[in-house]
């Protein structure tokens, strides 16, 4: 095993795995001087290796010495001497070829890319840059990468590093026994070809990682050879990653640094799922072991900025309550960690909606928190990326390492752009899924059911089904269930996880529909046994996976067949509704609404034809009309900030305080950050007598700095007095005029609650 | 059809010197260039002329200029021959409209050749009033912030640099902070520089989030004495200017700056101290307050 794996390779993401399939020992064309060194390596004698290697990169050959380099951990240098060699030796593909492998272990395939290429076009059978190519582009979409290595297998069916990349494929899906027999193939191969199986083993013990052995045969192999060899641990930890084990990836990272403390890659990811784990001093600790081996890894440097970041944060300690069948009720700690910018106004309600959710899915999942929950919300969408970044699928909102969850914080995206109340909603309920199957349900199963219990129990009504599953629906582009996790893990289509999403959350909603919530229940339990999905479907529902997808798509047929069934025809229809919005067209504009919402009046979401409608009604002086058009809307689940506030004010006016109030506190969950929504709420909720629900706007009022101040103290004096809390009140009416002295209501109210009128 | 405003307070400038007042106010009204801007910057002028005449001990207190007359020499010579030499005056300039930046140099534009930013500066060289407020809402006015600083000066531009070049929204929130109580923080019925500004400043703000724009003008406020100077009244004090007791007035004060001491040593006394002393004087100032108010005039906390 080379040296330089020492120092730069990096397994950080899904798409990390395939960069260390350049692996140098698949060098077809490798130098004799630098196999000599390889060997040493391979046996474990690093010293030797390095100084195997270090004259080499004096080498007169700028080939040799950049691959000298590469083994020793200098890039840079590696990088210069691949230049000279390219530029000495301009139609050799082998020099590209290595240059691009370069690239691809430091983390920057688009940069490999055009190298393999280049090569491929001097030499169009080269296997090594067209494997090259296949490993970049698998770090993409991997459509391109998969249908060229069909191609390149079917030629080359005993080559040891595809036979590697397929197998990686396999355990992806944990098509184990599929991944287990390419292994095997490898292993025969390499034995034949005098590759080291090193890499090999790694797989193998990452197939037995994913069977739940843990004490895989494979380890002390791969030791004996090279024992230094930290890799037999850092592979596999891939697998952990991807189905949500992060306890289990830092004992193996543990391991890792502990064989090869070298190993940079291993500290950085330790320290990433330390983190994960809550552990800050200790992330912090191996983040910057690996930055000071490796400084130019990206995800180390961002997850020490991440920490700089966090002491911004503060850690806003509360209690849940909650009570499962036939118990007493318990107490959870509960921990909300949020930028101090903005703690003073969304703490209450992360608070109110995590105590309700920890409430509601302990006694829906049967199970009790066994440690203090975190809540994270990164006002700042990059911080956020940062703390997400090995974990597999796009455009998330929000993530959960089990006990600690983070997200976006509302302030993190555009208004509107995202309903946070129903993402926080979502990830406490992975929470429980993930702790009660103890991190073992497959990930269509958690995001199913998180997606379940966004549309029957969040905090935003209906079920939101975008149009572009609809259409994958109506194109039969559902995965059978027991494939369901490939849609996730690697997408073959642009919004395949998306669809893969609703698919998993319609499952979970017909099970809970036809079989009872409690099957829910009954399925992680199964899980947390080692189940896989075939097994638990048959356990608990005794039926076949291939039977539940028949009755999905019934299920689907009778859901939303209406819509599915005339797709294009509603497409169109809406089409249409907003060509003649915008052309004024109000009759045509009401017409073709209603036509459409009685296809799918579920629709609220972009590109609703609820809002065309609301829009026509008042151009046409039918207000009343135009309110109750709104009110649908909003009953459907429709959250755009702009048209609530408009709803909540028609209703006022209308007199219908109520309900203006219900509209207004719906608003709290889409975008908080709002001096009028607070200051109208909370004056609805004093007015209406909801004394405790006034003080909760007017505090987060003040969180967001308005102007006056003064005002917002009285109102909370006068929340306090109603409460019979004088001492409070008083304080808070003192807190109004120390900013406004001259404030006569709140030097009225000082005057009532201290009985002095002189 | 473009009014001459300033001719009747220049006439008696002419005439007869102002009589000495406890405020004058200059507001000059720029070149708009095109009519929504020529209308806009006439009715921001007129507006903080009418809040200032309000509160003025005579109408004669209050200079504007707009229109065609707001040319060079009528501006300067206004300027030049101000009368706010006694120690009691308070000194108000608004600039309002359009301002650039050629690089070198400042200009207020105005009809005919521009009002450099040296001669402002030189210009209000000579003006001894001991408060003096100096408004440039214009685009590029954060170029005149350091030259135009003075111990006695508040300066307030609408820019916070010379490189803000874009017309600017601040004047149009300004005119709204004289004319919302909401801008009067401390409820005293007086807004005061320091409070125009902030309200004006957050609005700002507020409007280029709203919008969702990248913000094109940052005010910006320097000198120490805004709160001091006041550019606004309403309520009471407003009302019965002329009529409320200076003993009741003198009292209000005093509770007010012990107030205001009171609170700059909140950090260093107990908290259950500080606001057992805090009650006692609030309750001693409502006491006075009472009295200021049952003398005549509306109640100004009906919001």
């Amino acid at each position: 095993m080379p040296v330089n794996k020492l120092i730069t390779t990096l397994l950080l993401s899904a798409l990390g795995i395939w960069q260390t399939g350049a692996a140098e020992e698949y060098d077809p064309n490798r130098d004799p001087r630098l196999l000599q060194c390889d060997t040493v390596y391979d046996r474990g004698n690093i010293d030797a290796a390095i100084s195997c290697f270090t004259p080499l990169t004096e080498d007169s050959s700028a080939h040799v010495a950049a691959e000298a380099f590469w083994a020793l951990g200098n890039t840079r240098n590696a990088n210069e001497m691949f230049r000279q060699a390219v530029a000495q030796q301009p139609g050799n593909p082998h020099i590209r070829a290595r240059w691009g492998r370069l690239f691809l272990s430091t983390h920057q395939p688009s940069q490999a890319v055009p190298l393999f290429e280049e090569a491929i076009a001097l030499d169009p059978d080269y296997l090594h840059a067209q494997t090259g190519l296949v490993a970049a582009l698998l770090s993409g979409s991997g459509n391109e990468a998969r249908a060229l290595m069909g191609q390149l297998f079917q030629k080359h069916p005993d080559d040891v590093e595809l036979l590697l990349l397929l197998s990686r494929l396999e355990l992806e899906s944990r098509n184990v026994d599929d991944a287990d027999e390419l292994l095997d193939r490898a292993l025969i191969s390499a034995e034949e070809n005098n590759i080291s199986p090193l890499d090999i083993y790694a797989l193998k013990v990452s197939a037995d990682l994913l069977r739940d052995n843990d004490n895989s045969e494979w380890v002390q192999k791969a030791l004996d050879l090279s024992p230094a060899y930290g890799d037999i641990y850092f592979i596999p930890v891939h697998y952990h990653l991807i189905n949500y084990r992060y306890r289990e990836s830092v004992e193996l990272l543990r391991k890792a640094v502990e064989v090869q403390p070298t190993h940079w890659s291993a500290h950085s990811q330790l320290g990433i799922n330390l983190l994960r784990l809550n552990d800050i001093n200790g992330a912090k600790k191996h983040l910057e072991i690996a930055y000071t081996g490796d400084p130019y890894d990206t995800a180390t440097v961002n997850t020490l900025r991440l920490l700089d970041t966090l002491e911004d944060f503060k850690d806003i300690e509360t209690t849940a309550r909650y009570k499962l069948e036939g118990d007493t009720e318990k107490l959870a700690p509960v921990v909300m960690r949020l930028h101090k910018d903005e703690a003073k106004y969304l703490a209450p309600y992360v608070e109110e909606l995590t105590l309700k959710a920890v409430e509601a899915f302990s006694k829906r999942y049967d199970f009790a928190l066994k440690e203090p929950l975190i809540v994270e919300l990164f006002p700042n969408h990059d911080d956020f990326a940062v703390r997400t970044v090995s974990t597999p699928g796009v455009g998330l909102l929000g993530v959960t390492f089990g006990y600690l969850l983070a997200m976006d914080s509302p302030s993190g995206r555009p208004p509107g752009d995202f309903h946070w109340g129903s993402t926080l909603w979502h990830e406490l309920a992975h929470v429980f899924t993930i702790e009660k199957s103890d991190h073992r349900m497959p990930r269509w199963f958690t995001e199913g059911v998180s997606v379940y219990e966004e549309w029957t129990t969040g905090p935003l009504r209906g079920r939101h089904i975008p149009v572009d599953v609809l259409q994958a629906i109506q194109e039969k582009k559902l995965l059978p269930v027991a494939d369901l996790d490939s849609g996730f893990v690697r997408p073959t289509y642009p919004n395949q996880v998306t669809v893969s999403y609703m698919q998993a959350g319609l499952i979970c909603q017909m099970i809970s529909k036809v079989w009872g919530h409690e099957k829910l229940i009954q399925m992680l339990v199964e899980f947390d046994k080692k189940r896989d999905t075939t097994q638990a479907i048959r356990t608990v529902l005794g039926i076949s996976t291939a039977e539940l997808d028949r009755r999905l798509l019934q299920f689907i047929d009778e859901e939303l067949g209406t819509v599915v069934n005339q797709l294009s025809d509603w497409r169109e229809i809406i089409t249409s509704v907003h060509r003649a919005h915008q052309s004024d067209q109000w009759s045509t504009v009401m017409a073709l609404a209603a036509q459409a919402n009685e296809i799918y009046p579920e629709f609220v979401g972009r590109g609703t034809t609820y809002i065309p409608m609301h829009d026509a009604q008042v151009a046409l002086g039918d207000s009343d009309g135009a309110v109750e058009t709104l009110e649908i809307w909003y009953e459907y689940g429709g959250h755009d900030p702009d048209m609530l506030h408009q709803l909540a004010h028609r209703l006022r006016d209308l007199g219908r305080k109520a309900k203006a109030t219900e509209v207004l506190e719906s608003l709290n969950w889409v975008h908080p950050n709002n001096i009028d929504l607070h200051e109208r709420l909370g004056k609805d909720y004093l007015a209406a007598g909801n004394y405790e629900g006034a003080l909760r706007e007017f505090k987060a009022l003040l969180g967001l700095q308005p102007h006056d101040k003064s005002v917002v103290y009285l109102d909370i004096a006068r929340a306090y007095q109603k409460l019979g809390n004088n001492k409070l009140a008083k304080r808070n009416v003192l807190q109004a005029l120390e900013q406004a002295p001259f404030y006569r209501e709140a030097q009225d109210l000082l005057v009532e609650l201290t009985g002095d009128s002189s | 059809m473009k009014q001459l405003v300033w001719l009747p307070a220049v006439l008696l400038l002419l005439t007869s010197p102002l009589a000495l007042a406890s405020t004058v106010t200059v507001i000059v009204s720029g070149l708009g260039g095109n009519p929504e801007y020529v209308e806009k910057f006439e009715r921001y002028a007129d507006e903080v002329a009418n809040v200032a005449r309000a509160a003025a001990e005579s109408p004669q207190d209050v200079i504007l200029i707009r229109g065609d007359a707001a040319k060079r020499n009528v501006i300067m010579g206004i300027l030049e021959n101000l009368p706010v030499s006694n120690n009691s005056d308070v000194f108000l300039l608004y600039l309002i409209g359009h301002g650039s930046y050629d690089g070198e140099q400042y200009k207020f534009n105005i009809p005919g050749p521009d009002i450099t930013g040296d001669e402002i500066v030189s210009v209000l060289e000579n003006i001894e009033s001991p408060k003096q407020l100096v408004v440039v809402a214009t685009s590029a006015s954060g170029a005149l912030l350091d030259v135009l600083e003075k111990p006695n000066r508040v300066v307030i531009t609408a820019t916070k640099n010379a490189r803000e070049k874009n017309a600017v929204q601040f004047p149009q929130y300004m005119i709204e902070a004289l004319s919302d109580i909401g801008a009067d923080t401390n409820k005293d019925e007086s807004i005061s520089a320091e409070e125009m500004f902030n309200y004006a400043d957050n609005a700002v703000t507020s409007y280029f989030d709203t919008e969702k724009l990248l913000a094109s003008e940052h005010p910006r406020l320097q000198g120490n004495i805004a709160a001091e100077i006041e550019v606004a009244r309403y309520g009471t004090l407003l009302q019965r200017k002329d009529s409320i007791s200076p003993e009741l007035l003198t009292k209000r004060q005093s509770l007010s700056s012990e107030i205001t001491a009171l609170r700059a040593r909140k950090d260093d006394v107990d908290e259950d101290t500080y606001f057992d002393q805090l009650q006692s004087l609030m309750l001693e100032l409502t006491a006075v307050q009472r009295s200021i108010d049952e003398g005549g005039g509306q109640n100004n906390a009906s919001q």
